[in-house]
Formats: C-alpha cells, structure tokens, sequence
C-alpha cells in the first residue's frame, strides 16, 4: 500500500509562501500569549496548593464554589473534568488564610456542605515557593541543555547551517506549540515542560532525517543545483514522515482520548508538537537552509 | 545471541510478573484460607504461610520494576530544616540531623520500601508508598524527644517476657483492637495493622508462639523484622501484664546473620535524663590505655552543667549497669555504664574500627540535643485509588495505541510490516526487562514514555522499508535493495535517536520523580530501538530471503 506516490512537489520554490504561513502562527502563538497574560502556571512554577476531589454523588461547581469561599479562599481556581472530578488550585500568593491546614479546613467545610455526599481527597499537592523557584530555573537550565546539546550535534555530523535550520524548525515547533498550550489555557506543570521537550526531540529527529538525505544527495548529484537537491530529498522522504507521524499520532491520541487526567494534557502538547514538527521538517528546515544559501552563497561546497 | 538475550530478558521480568500478577492471587488465596479456618491449628498454618508471602513479596521487590507514586498512591515529602533560629554552628549540620530523626521515624511506620534521602544541603526527600498522610505529617513534622533510660538486666527481661507468654496463653482472646489502641496512644503510631497489609487481618491469638518469635542478638534478645509487626502486636496485648515502673522499647532495625532484625530491651519509664542535657556529643579516635579499644572510635558526649550532677548519681548507682539512648521511643544503644562520671564528659566506646556507629550515634545524641525543626515545603499524595484509575487507563489507552500502530504496519507494509510488528513486540519487551534490571520506578509520564517509544519504533523500520521501496524502484534486486536498504538508513537512524536522548538526558536533569522517570523510560526505549529495528529486523530479513529465495518482496 502507499499513501503517497511518488511526489515532485515543489517546496523549495514556494517557500515563501510556507514561511508566511508559520510566521502568521508564531505571531498567533505570541499574542495568544499576550492576551492571556502570560501562561496558566501550575502550583509546580507558582507555589501553592492543588486538591483532586471525587464526590460520589455530583456536585455542581457554584456549590464547591461556595464551600471553598466559606473558608476564605476566594481566589482559589475550581475546575471538573469529564469525569465529576474537581480540582481546586491556590496559588501561594493567593492564600487567604494561609496555606497551613488548607485540605484540611477544606475537608472539613465539604463535610458541613455536603453531609450525606462522600468525598475523597484522591491527589494533594503542594509546592513551598523556594521550590518552585528551583524548579523554574531547572526548566530553564534543561531546555537550554538540551538545545545546545543539540546544535552542537548537528553541527559535528552536519554542515552548521543544517544545526541552524534544525535549531530554527526546533525554535519554531515550540513557539507554536506553547502558543497551543497559551491558547487552550492548558496549566503549565512539570510534566507539560516534559512534553514540550519531547517535542523539540521529536522535532530534531525529523529535521535530522530531512538533511540527512540532502546531505547524501548533494554527494551524488553534485551537478545539480543546490535547491533541487533539496527539493528532490524533501519529496523522497515525505513518505517516512507522514507515516511515522501517523503511528506516532495513533498512541498520542489514544492517551489523549483515554488517559488519566494527568496524562491528557501531556498527550495533548505532544499530538500538537508532533503536526508541527511533521509541518516544519517538510516545509521549514530545509527551507530556512536554502533561503539562507540564497542570499549568504557558500563558495565550495564539500 | 537472540536466543540468550530473550532468556535474560525472561530472567530480569520473571520477578516483576510473579510480584505483580502471582503474588495477589496467592495472597487473596491464603486470606481466604484464613477467613475459613475454624481451629487454632488451622489458622496458625495459614499464619505462617503469610509470613513465608510477606518475606517473598519484600524479596521479589528488591528485584523488579518499581511502580511510582503516582501509580500506587501514597506521599512524596520534601523537609527543609528551619535555621533561622539555630546559631551557624548548630546550623552545620542540622540537615544531618534532620535526617536522622526522620530516618528513625518512618523506620517506625513500618513503610513497605521507603525512600528517605538527603538532598542538598538542608533537605530531605521522604517517599512513603501507601501511607496515610495526616498520619505520616504530624508524625514527621514533630520535634525529635531523645532520653536516657536504665535497662534491665536479662534475668528480669527474660522473667517478664516469660509472664507475659505465660498471662497471653492463660487468656487467648485479649481484646485485640484495645490494645492497638494502647499502642497508638503510645507512640502515635500503629504499625501493627494498617501498614502491612494483612498482619492486621490475624483475628486468632497465638500465644504459644511468643516466645518462639523471641531470639538472642548479640547478648540482647530481639526479633526478626518479618516477626516483628506479629510479636509487637502480641507484645502489646500482654501490656497490663508489664512488670510495674517499666516499658519494652524496641531498638531500630539491624542487619544480623543476613537477615533484619530489632532488638527488645526492657527500661525503667521514666527517664534518667532528658536530651536537652547535652551540649555537644562528637565522634573521635579512642586515645585512651585500654589496648583492647586502640584504633576504635568512641563518642565524646559533654553534658551541660546543670546536668552533670544528675548524671554523676545516675552513673554512681549503676555502674555495671547499662544506659539506652532512645530517640522518639527507639533504642538506638545500650552502653554498660563503665565508672562514676563526674563531670559531665563522657565516653561512649563502639568497639568498631570504622567510624560509622560513632558517627550515626554523635548525630543522634546532637539531634535530641539540638532539634532541626523542619518544615515541609514540597508535598505530593495520590490517593491508591487514583493510582488504580490511572494504572488502568493507562494500560487502556497504552494498548489501544499500540494496536492501531501494529494493524497499520500490517496493512501498510504487508509481510515487512510483520516484521516490523514482531521487533515492536520485542522492543517493548526488551525495554521492560531493562527497566525491570535496573530496578527503575514505572511512573504514569514513563507508561506515556512506553506508548511514545512504541510510536517512534516504528520510525526505524519505516525509514528502513521507505529506503528499500525506493532502491526497489531503481531497478535493483531484492538483496542488494535489502542491504542497501538497511546501509543507508542506519546512519539515519542513529542520528535521530542520538539528538532525541540528547534532550531526554536534559530532561532527566530536572530531576522531579515522574519526569526522570519518563527520561529514563524514553532514553532506554530509544536505545533498544536502533538495537531492534537495525540488528534483528535485518537478522530475520535476510534469513527469510535466503531460505526462500525470494523474487519479488511485497514490501
């Protein structure tokens, strides 16, 4: 079977037009980001507490509202997922009456609120600010880690302007990716970060594949312009992209769909990453490589 | 060579299946044996049986694939000792101290399998699967209560166990649940019947047992930590029938003979001295002229004036006699008290070469002495039922994916997709034996790091069978495709993986339990993929081409 015959797609010669198309998301992604006042930190980066509680009779949402503002905590986040499960966040900074005790006095309230309705505390979590302040410049520590490792990869076992364009289509593939995260007001935790670094693995390896065959071709076609090398290489592994993109695509949805709640979100970043990574090695990386060979011509070529 | 890497694989998992699959079904086996057992012999069989479970269980553990927090249920701590009110020399090694007290307190919870570990200078990381969590806070968060109490000497221990075995046996049916409660009064704790699961589940008494469980350690008596929830159940029970002034305290746990044991001692109840009388406590080389302790490390303990009078008549009365230093209600040594001290400098010998036990018990005596208060700043519980939930939609959705990838390959590629679908199978086989080998901890992001791994596994093979299609359509032979094939994509391949453990070995720097987890999951996921997809894909590839001599591959 083949999903695809053998294409001769001109990307090269319409670069211009994919490179509209990702600035327009990347400006998206920014001003999602804008707009919504920066991300929806979760207690990992802000300090704070977050509860996960089960009823075994439903609640509906105003009356939790109202048992969690009886005890002083107003500000509190209350949010159910498809499942009746509600998960009530405080920020550190927003504690009304202090974090000590919290579940506590809580557990109490619902117990006042809700006689004759069980509930169960299924999760607790709480992260001291010290903490989390570590945890943000550990993030921050690992992904510049893991880019750097990266470029300095590519460029041994590629030309440094290949470790550009993978760098630009990784740089690329996470700005829309958080945009989607910004946009979807998703809660930006530890494992969220996980999976955006996963995603900019995944972003790499594609990329990878992608001049891995220009990097061939170029050695057996020398006589052959620059661009159609490039061009003729992004057609012949188009196949292995949009397939491998797919199987992949199959286990990140199907945690999307039937994961637990902590999971989702984690799968969620990943199906994005994954369309925009399979986009930008076929459309970007290359792409961004020939423009700059266009403009900056090497004078000789190995 | 595949052949024997499927045996290893076979040997690392065996544990893990046995703990996770055998070992419930027998367990559910032997309680219901025991609900049904209507006479004493009966049920003192089926008891027995569930100590030989229990001691395998702990065994299998030691050798298997360790389920997460977030899977289990239970509570991730982080502690950090306050020192804002410590002056900078106390401050030096509170988290020391810290550590200690806390060690000694989830050694109580009878914890099955905690992790208790310094981090940093001033923190500690505690790790307490399955464990009530009000319970374990108050218990951790308490300051450290460390005395100096007489012991009895072993005649009158002995005599005392001996009542008790002889009261217990007199009336077998001691309320048990009153003395549970005694026993929470006591020490805040109750490790007898939550805890392990189903040593709490024994109704019958057993009294003729109880001096059997007793052993001699070393001079003292004790009991064998398998026997240990049993014995102090029964221990506790037997209490109205306590010699009068005294308690029986336990030591911590101990290895012995090769197996792990807790000493019993007998003490007068109220204590001789309080820690709060000791000023400084520090390990140092023996300097003295008993030539039987030269080269062996002492612990020089320094009182602080009020209380060296006290502690020159507690010594002056009961020389010969020993001392148990105990720290929140665990013996942690006995010393025989040697000579009248005057002073208030005293010497406690270990008779070790090494400097551990002197250093370990200077951090006691310090922790009684100067408590490190500490206050938790990171915690994280997931209740057990959560765990379940996510165990079970995590498989669901694990093995949906997986399917759906298989079928496809099948479809998409015809026999090279068997092919790829068989190296799946094996990858993931593999990849859960290495887990099972290095004793990692399976967390929910690791099963996702599981589905991705499957996922990109199959990229390999698909770059591989892209390549040979097109070398096909070049007009060569099946073979030379084949190699072709193979050659050209490997390189490939490993330059893919290469960059993607790059960024999992960043992301395993972050260092928070369930993100190493899923780091390491991905990092040996990747790994035995370039080993299948490249060397076992390609070893039954060209086997399957030579033996049938294939014209036409339908790839």
């Amino acid at each position: 079977m083949r999903l695809i015959q053998q294409t001769n797609i001109n990307f090269v010669g319409h670069r211009r037009t994919f490179f509209i198309i990702s600035g327009t998301v990347i400006i998206l992604s920014i001003l999602s980001f804008v707009l919504h006042g920066g991300f929806n930190y979760g207690v990992d980066f802000t300090g704070g507490t977050l509860l996960q509680i089960r009823f075994d009779k439903p609640v509906s949402t105003n009356a939790v509202r109202s048992a969690v503002n009886a005890i002083g905590e107003g500000s509190a986040s209350i949010q159910q997922d498809e499942q009746g499960d509600f998960f009530i966040r405080v920020r550190a900074k927003e504690f009304g009456n202090g974090k000590e005790g919290f579940s506590h006095r809580l557990g109490k309230q619902f117990k006042a609120s809700f006689a004759g309705n069980n509930f169960e505390l299924l999760r607790e979590e709480t992260v001291g600010p010290q903490i989390s302040k570590e945890l943000q410049g550990k993030v921050l520590l690992a992904v510049l880690l893991g880019i750097v490792g990266i470029l300095i990869y590519v460029t041994i076992r590629f030309d440094f302007r290949f470790g550009i364009g993978a760098v630009m289509a990784l740089i690329h593939d996470t700005i829309i990716t958080l945009g989607f995260v910004s946009m979807f007001n998703k809660e930006v935790t530890i494992t969220l970060i996980a999976a955006v670094l996963t995603v900019i693995g995944y972003s790499v390896n594609d990329s990878i594949v992608v001049s891995d065959r220009v990097r061939e071709d170029m050695r057996k076609w020398r006589k052959e312009s620059f661009m159609s090398v490039v061009n003729t290489a992004i057609n012949r592994v188009l196949n292995r992209t949009v397939i491998t993109s797919i199987t992949t695509l199959f286990v990140t949805l199907a945690f999307l769909f039937l994961g637990a709640a902590t999971v989702k979100d984690f799968a969620f970043v990943l199906t994005i990453g994954i369309l925009v990574g399979t986009y930008s090695s076929i459309f970007v990386v290359a792409n961004s490589v020939v423009e700059w060979e266009t403009r900056l011509p090497t004078k000789r070529r190995r | 060579m595949l052949v024997v890497a499927i045996a290893l694989a076979i040997w690392s998992l065996y544990p893990t299946y046995r703990l996770y699959f055998r070992m419930p079904k027998y367990k559910r086996a032997v309680e219901a044996k025991l609900s049904r057992a209507t006479n004493h012999d009966d049920s003192l069989k089926v008891q027995l049986e569930l100590v030989r479970l229990q001691k395998e269980t702990s065994k299998l553990h030691k050798s298997s694939l360790h389920l997460g927090l977030d899977l289990v249920g239970g509570m991730h701590l982080v502690l950090e000792v306050d020192k804002s009110k410590l002056t900078k020399e106390e401050a030096r090694d509170a988290g020391d101290r810290a550590l200690e007290v806390i060690r000694n307190r989830v050694d109580q919870f009878g914890v099955f399998e905690p992790i208790i570990q310094k981090v940093g200078r001033d923190r500690v990381l505690v790790q307490l699967p399955g464990v009530d969590r009000e319970r374990a806070k108050t218990l951790i968060g308490q300051t450290a209560q460390l005395q100096f109490q007489l012991v009895a000497d072993e005649r009158s221990t002995y005599d005392a166990l001996k009542t008790i075995s002889d009261k217990l046996e007199a009336s077998p049916s001691t309320d048990t649940t009153a003395g549970s409660d005694t026993l929470k009064t006591l020490a805040g704790l109750d490790t007898s019947s939550e805890d392990t699961g189903w040593t709490g589940q024994v109704e019958e008494e057993e009294a003729g047992s109880f001096m059997g469980y007793i052993q001699t350690i070393g001079g003292d008596f004790g009991v064998d930590d398998a026997d240990y929830p049993e014995f102090h159940r029964l221990l506790e029970n037997g209490r109205p029938h306590w010699p009068k002034d005294y308690v029986f305290l336990f030591g911590s746990l101990e290895p012995f003979e090769g197996r792990d044991v807790r000493r019993l001692y007998l003490l007068k109840a109220v204590p001789e001295l309080r820690g709060s009388a000791i000023k400084d406590a520090r390990p140092s080389p023996y300097r003295g002229s008993d030539p039987s302790l030269s080269n062996t490390w002492i612990v020089s303990l320094k009182l602080a004036r009020r209380d060296a009078a006290v502690f020159a008549r507690v010594t002056g009365r009961n020389i010969g006699r020993r001392l148990a230093i105990v720290l929140d209600n665990i013996v942690q040594s006995a010393p025989v008290i040697q000579s009248r001290i005057p002073d208030g400098n005293a010497m406690i010998t270990t008779n070790e070469v090494n400097p551990d036990e002197a250093r370990d018990l200077a951090i006691v005596l310090r922790s009684g002495a100067l408590p490190a208060p500490v206050n938790i700043v990171e915690e994280r519980s997931v209740g057990a039922s959560l765990g379940n939930d996510s165990i079970r939609r995590g498989i669901q959705a694990g093995v949906i994916g997986a399917l759906a990838v298989l079928l496809f390959m099948i479809i998409y590629y015809a026999a090279g997709g068997v092919l790829a679908d068989f190296a799946l199978v094996f990858n993931v086989f593999f990849l859960l034996a290495v887990l099972a080998g290095l004793h990692a901890t399976l967390t929910l992001p690791g099963m996702a790091g599981i589905a991705l791994t499957i996922g990109m596994a199959v990229d390999a093979n698909v770059l591989v069978f892209e390549r040979i299609r097109e070398e096909l359509r070049a007009g060569k032979t099946t073979m030379a495709a084949v190699d072709t094939g193979y050659d050209r994509a490997f390189v490939t391949i490993v330059d893919a993986n290469v960059t993607t453990v790059i960024t999992a070995i960043a992301l395993y720097f972050i260092g928070s339990g369930a993100v190493r987890g899923f780091a390491i999951t991905l990092i040996t996921g990747l790994i035995i993929n370039v080993i299948t997809a490249v060397f076992l894909t390609r070893f039954i590839f060209d086997w399957y081409l030579s033996r049938f001599e294939v014209k036409k591959l339908r790839i």
